[in-house]
């Protein structure tokens, strides 16, 4: 099969995981950064 | 206020769930391009979002770069209205009717442009000194996360269906390239700069950035026209139930959006916060810290 | 103390202190050789061909050489704190501003005055439209570049890894510019289209982004 006959059935599902996929890694840095934010606080309030 | 976080998260996700399921699977397939088209569904959606978002940065990076020169301040609120009310005017002329695109009602572009005061005046009203700053990194930031969507979701769509990855002449891919690289920049200066003159300078490569895009437009536009491409696409009328979907579907990424920009709105003052007691710290004074306060109730900032 | 007198002195400062060492002349002098050379060996100059994609190539150099003249605009200053000095003076920053970027105006004009006699050359170019067109639009064009150019050059010198800084701010927001310069120059190459367009984009790029400099070089020098 083909690069353009794959993408013509299968683009929209590839697209979608790709958009999505992109959305929870920058979610998961927010999650990341604001731990280390949390700890940070906590180091400093002792 | 953060109890409604969850809800309207647990809103969102249903949201989109739905809306993920509808574009997928239920949206009936176009006689010409098949069951791909439909990833217009969320490219077009990220598009109008990252662009909104890159909007608001700008709005607020100017906030920011007059809030603490009265004088600045008044005048630039004279020159907003201004704008907003020739342009809204504008559009009621025959000359700049004639410009507009087939299928774009002139009320609709009054509207639009009438939104840049109403935004303006929003923004100065609901985030004051800092605030402006924190809206500016956030709406950043976020935008270059929904603008890397538009720009991966494009080829995917264009390869099938144009037959090529990156259509070389289109002047909205590499309108929007730019735009992504700008921002690109503007979030690498506000890393690689030190704490107290970053916000103004990247306040004042946001303006930069902003007065940039018509002119990328108008380059590219005319490169187009002294080399012309062949028509692939865009523009013509667009079936009513497609309409329906995509604002449906933006509606659902809008939601997601605000979600997202007020979870980085948040890190970005607990990180501010964090800082402020790090300051404190090194200059040997009890370190308490400030959960109490928010940033903005600091009297040097 | 008016704008003018300040910003005449400012450069008459910076070019007679420039050409006193000459270093870093000689050595754009050299560069500005083997960007063409390198040019040369890479892109293959048959006549009919070379035309379409010569005014690429040049202003490509162009951007590529400005950078390294760019990133010594405020070296001076800051090894000896006249930044500091400058900032509680009862001068107008904007003199400061003028002064750098007419100096780097200068020094990238002699650079491309240079390189473009090599192009012509390696390239046998025969430039089938209206020559004269030439002038403005790289008197346009450089000054696009360099107005930018000397802006972010400011912005950088307080981040760290500020040589990497200066091209990563300026060539996003240069790119109209660039796109003009070379469809600019490749219409006057090829005799094939009016560069009219081209010209006025980059003056109206100039005007802009000279005013958005002006405003705002006085928020930046003095950002605390």
């Amino acid at each position: 099969m083909t690069t353009q006959t794959f993408l013509f059935h299968y683009g929209q599902y590839i697209a979608y995981g790709a958009t999505w996929l992109i959305h929870c890694v920058y979610l998961a840095t927010l999650v990341t950064r604001y731990r280390r934010q949390r700890k940070e606080l906590k180091d400093l309030a002792k | 206020m953060k109890r409604l976080f969850p809800i309207l998260a647990a809103i969102s996700a249903i949201f989109l769930a739905y809306v993920g399921y509808q574009c997928l699977f239920v949206a009936p397939a176009d006689a010409q391009q098949g069951t791909v088209y439909r990833i217009i569904y969320y490219h077009v959606p990220s598009a109008w979002t990252a662009f909104l978002l890159f909007f608001i940065n700008f709005i607020a990076s100017i906030q920011y770069l007059v809030h603490d020169k009265p004088s600045a301040k008044s005048a630039t609120n004279r020159i907003v209205i201004i704008i907003g009310a020739l342009g809204a005017g504008a559009t009621f002329l025959p000359v700049v009717q004639q410009q507009l695109p087939a299928g774009m009602r002139p009320s609709a572009v009054a509207t639009t442009v009438l939104l840049i005061p109403i935004f303006y005046f929003l923004i100065g009203r609901w985030f004051r000194g800092q605030m402006l700053d924190v809206l500016a990194v956030t709406a950043a930031e976020v935008g270059v996360v929904f603008c890397t969507i538009v720009l991966v979701t494009g080829p995917i769509w264009a390869r099938p269906v144009w037959g090529i990855w990156w259509a070389a002449g289109d002047i909205r891919l590499k309108s929007t390239l730019v735009l992504w690289l700008i921002y690109i920049s503007y979030l690498v200066l506000r890393r690689f700069s030190n704490s107290a003159q970053t916000q103004t300078l990247a306040a004042a490569l946001a303006v930069f950035g902003a007065l940039d895009v018509p002119l990328v437009y108008l380059s590219i536009w005319f490169f187009r026209t002294q080399h012309p491409q062949p028509i692939i696409g865009g523009g013509g009328s667009i079936d009513p139930h497609m309409l329906n979907m995509l604002v449906l579907s933006w509606m659902a990424f809008l939601l997601f959006a605000f979600l997202v920009c007020w979870s980085r709105f948040h890190l970005e003052l607990l990180q501010r916060e964090v800082e402020a007691a790090a300051a404190l710290d090194s200059l040997g004074s009890a370190a308490v810290p400030m959960k109490a306060s928010l940033p903005v109730t600091r009297s040097t900032s | 103390m008016t704008l003018w007198s300040v910003t005449l002195a400012t450069l008459k400062k910076d070019i007679r202190l420039e050409w006193r060492s000459k270093d870093a002349l000689n050595s754009m002098l050299f560069f500005s050789l083997l960007v063409v050379v390198i040019f040369v060996y890479s892109f293959d100059p048959i006549v009919e061909e070379s035309r379409k994609i010569v005014g690429g190539l040049v202003w490509i150099a162009f951007l590529f050489s400005s950078i390294f003249a760019l990133n010594q605009t405020w070296a001076r200053e800051l090894r000896n704190q006249v930044l500091d000095a400058y900032r509680v003076s009862p001068a107008p920053a904007n003199a400061l501003f003028l002064a750098k970027s007419i100096g780097n105006f200068l020094f990238v004009g002699i650079l491309e005055a240079l390189m473009a006699p090599l192009f012509i050359v390696f390239y046998n170019l025969r430039i089938l439209g209206p020559v004269w067109q030439l002038i403005p639009l790289t008197v346009f064009g450089t000054w696009a570049l360099v107005v930018n150019g000397t802006f972010f050059a400011a912005m950088s010198i307080r981040t760290r890894s500020r040589e990497i800084m200066l091209p990563l701010l300026m060539f996003p927001i240069s790119i109209p510019a660039v796109i003009a310069m070379v469809s600019g120059t490749t219409s006057i190459l090829t005799g094939e289209e009016s560069a009219n367009f081209w010209l006025i984009l980059l003056l109206t790029y100039d005007v802009v982004f000279t005013t958005a400099a002006l405003a705002l070089f006085e928020t930046v020098l003095h950002a605390e």
